[in-house]
């Protein structure tokens, strides 16, 4: 007997039992594998596994870093007895020479880069099957910066249909969303009450297939204080949501970022007299209401994370970029905790660091209806 | 104490005689018992399991249905026993799944699955993607013996995904 003469649901079952990273060699093994592996009830099954696996490797925390214009995996382990980061290969190998990314949005493990140096493209990509998908931007706008992306999706019942937004802040020239099912670009009407600042929160986050950025009223001058968020599934804004804090001003850097994909964490940092650090996690977040609970507070000297940030909820730590440098990354926590890594990378030019987690996506990248490129699964 | 004994008789026609208690672990049989539909002088006949892989279903039955007594004798058990007695029920599973080939596991597998025995379904299932974890395609396809079907375009496509991929 040999393992072909099983019904697929017992190979299903097998498979569903093997690590992430040994799945790629069930892929490559033989042609039935394949599609077996990339089959709907698969991945259905091994999704809902995994939450209950004993799949070891899984637990330690894996995270992207942008370091420059190049990607890294990392490795972080934090705590007894000393933490350490294990970094693995830098940028991928789509991106030849010609482009530089200069930032990344993570919807669930699928990721959508933006380049430096072109705007008339971007690139959504499945680092776990290493799949792309180029999307060409309809009207490239030159000013860059102004221009805010995000990677979303529409729950269906049984599958989720990917979108892109983007948007130009300054002005609100326009917002229009792309869709990765039918590859057609639409405009939506949109008139906002607010604004993005050009704080490092103004980059979107993604929780739940929605993003959300923090913003403050548009023709205010005033500090950031609410969150906003779109949603994919009835292509609109929400309403204003308000944010906590009790050091926040004008003059305070205000950065999303988002927990186990459940929470949504904010870090206020305030650098004019007091130096201060507040972190709140959201302990109840829907369409209509937030409440938030304090994480840490950090009266804390010369320590500020630049760029994007990330937290250990059980260990009670903050880390993420350190002003000081460029590869240097800190962990934060409770009582002068700190501990800095300088990360051994080659001289870089200076771009808003970042650093999220990171979970492998089996969700296949598909290609447009009427694209000329056919790929089979 | 002596508790009920039924005859199971295998599709090779092998008998085989085990505690109710025992093959209750089978949803099937347990059906069975419950709808009485179980002669108590007749052999339930398995046609889809051979005697060899009959065997090992019922010494899997009979190890776990011991334990499941003792669960409920030693209700106050320290954590520490409790630790113990589980660490003796993986080394036991261990060293009966080390004793067969994979061929054996995929009979066991098909069978635990008609008999609907779930914790032997996921024991032999785990027990076979340890053999796929860590490996190659090419040492995978050597270990389950399967032809490698894929055109050279076909792997030429696989390389340069690979050579994407992250993480």
């Amino acid at each position: 007997m040999k393992i072909s003469d099983l019904p697929s649901v017992l190979i299903e079952e097998i498979f569903a039992r093997v690590p992430l990273k040994s799945l790629r060699a069930v892929r490559n093994t033989c042609k039935s594998w394949n599609i077996l592996s990339k089959s709907e009830s698969f991945i259905k099954m091994y999704t809902s596994k995994a939450a209950t696996s004993t799949r070891e490797e899984e637990k330690t925390m894996m995270m992207i870093a942008m370091i420059g214009f190049n990607l890294y995996l990392l490795k972080v382990v934090v705590g007894d007895p000393d933490p350490f980061i294990v970094m693995f290969k830098s940028k991928p190998s789509f991106l030849s020479r010609k482009f530089r990314i200069s930032h990344v949005y993570n919807c669930e493990g699928l990721l959508l880069c933006i380049l430096e140096d072109d705007d008339t493209k971007v690139v959504v990509w499945n680092p776990h099957y290493g799949q792309t998908r180029w999307i060409k931007t309809r009207y490239p706008h030159r000013s860059k910066g102004y221009t805010k992306y995000s990677l979303g999706y529409k729950n269906n019942e049984s599958s989720r249909s990917f979108k892109l937004l983007r948007f130009l802040d300054l002005e609100f020239l326009g917002c229009e969303i792309y869709d990765l099912d039918s590859g057609l670009w639409t405009t939506v009407d949109v008139n906002p009450q607010w604004c993005l600042r050009d704080y490092h929160g103004s980059f979107g986050i993604s929780l739940k297939g929605n993003t959300y950025w923090c913003v403050a009223e548009r023709n205010i001058y005033n500090a950031v204080d609410h969150i906003i968020y779109f949603d994919f599934t009835r292509e609109r804004f929400g309403p204003l949501l308000p944010l906590p804090s009790t050091i926040s001003d004008y003059n305070t850097s205000v950065t999303l970022s988002c927990v186990r994909e459940e929470k949504l964490a904010v870090l206020f940092q305030q650098s004019s007299t007091i130096p201060t650090m507040e972190i709140w996690i959201t302990t109840k977040i829907n369409a209509e209401m937030v409440s938030w609970s304090k994480f840490l507070t950090i009266d804390y000297g010369p320590d500020y994370i630049d760029g994007g940030f990330f937290i250990d909820e059980d260990k009670k730590v903050a880390m993420g970029f350190n002003e000081d440098s460029p590869n240097l990354f800190s962990i934060i926590g409770k009582d002068g905790y700190l501990e800095n890594f300088y990360l051994k990378v080659p001289r870089v030019e200076y771009n808003r660091p970042d650093v999220f987690s990171y979970v492998p996506s089996l969700i296949q990248i598909k290609t447009p209806a009427q694209g000329k490129k056919k790929r089979q699964s | 104490m002596s508790s009920n004994m039924i005859m199971l008789k295998s599709s090779d026609g092998a008998s085989f005689e085990i505690e109710e208690a025992a093959a209750r672990k089978s949803k099937i049989i347990a059906n069975m018992i419950e709808v009485e539909c179980v002669d108590e002088d007749k052999a339930i006949p398995l046609q889809n399991v051979t005697g060899n892989i009959l065997a090992l279903v019922i010494e899997y039955c009979n190890k776990h249905i011991v334990d499941d007594d003792d669960d409920v004798a030693t209700e106050e058990a320290s954590e520490e026993e409790e630790e113990a007695k589980k660490k003796k029920v993986d080394d036991w599973e261990a060293e009966f799944m080390n004793s067969m080939s994979l061929e054996t596991m995929f009979e066991l597998l098909l069978a635990a699955n008609y008999l609907n025995i779930k914790s032997l379904i996921d024991l032999v299932c785990q027990t076979i993607a340890n053999n796929i974890k860590d490996k190659t395609p090419e040492e995978v396809r050597k270990i389950f013996s399967i032809e490698n079907d894929f055109t050279p375009e076909e792997e030429e496509e696989i390389r340069k995904e690979n050579a994407w991929a992250f993480g």
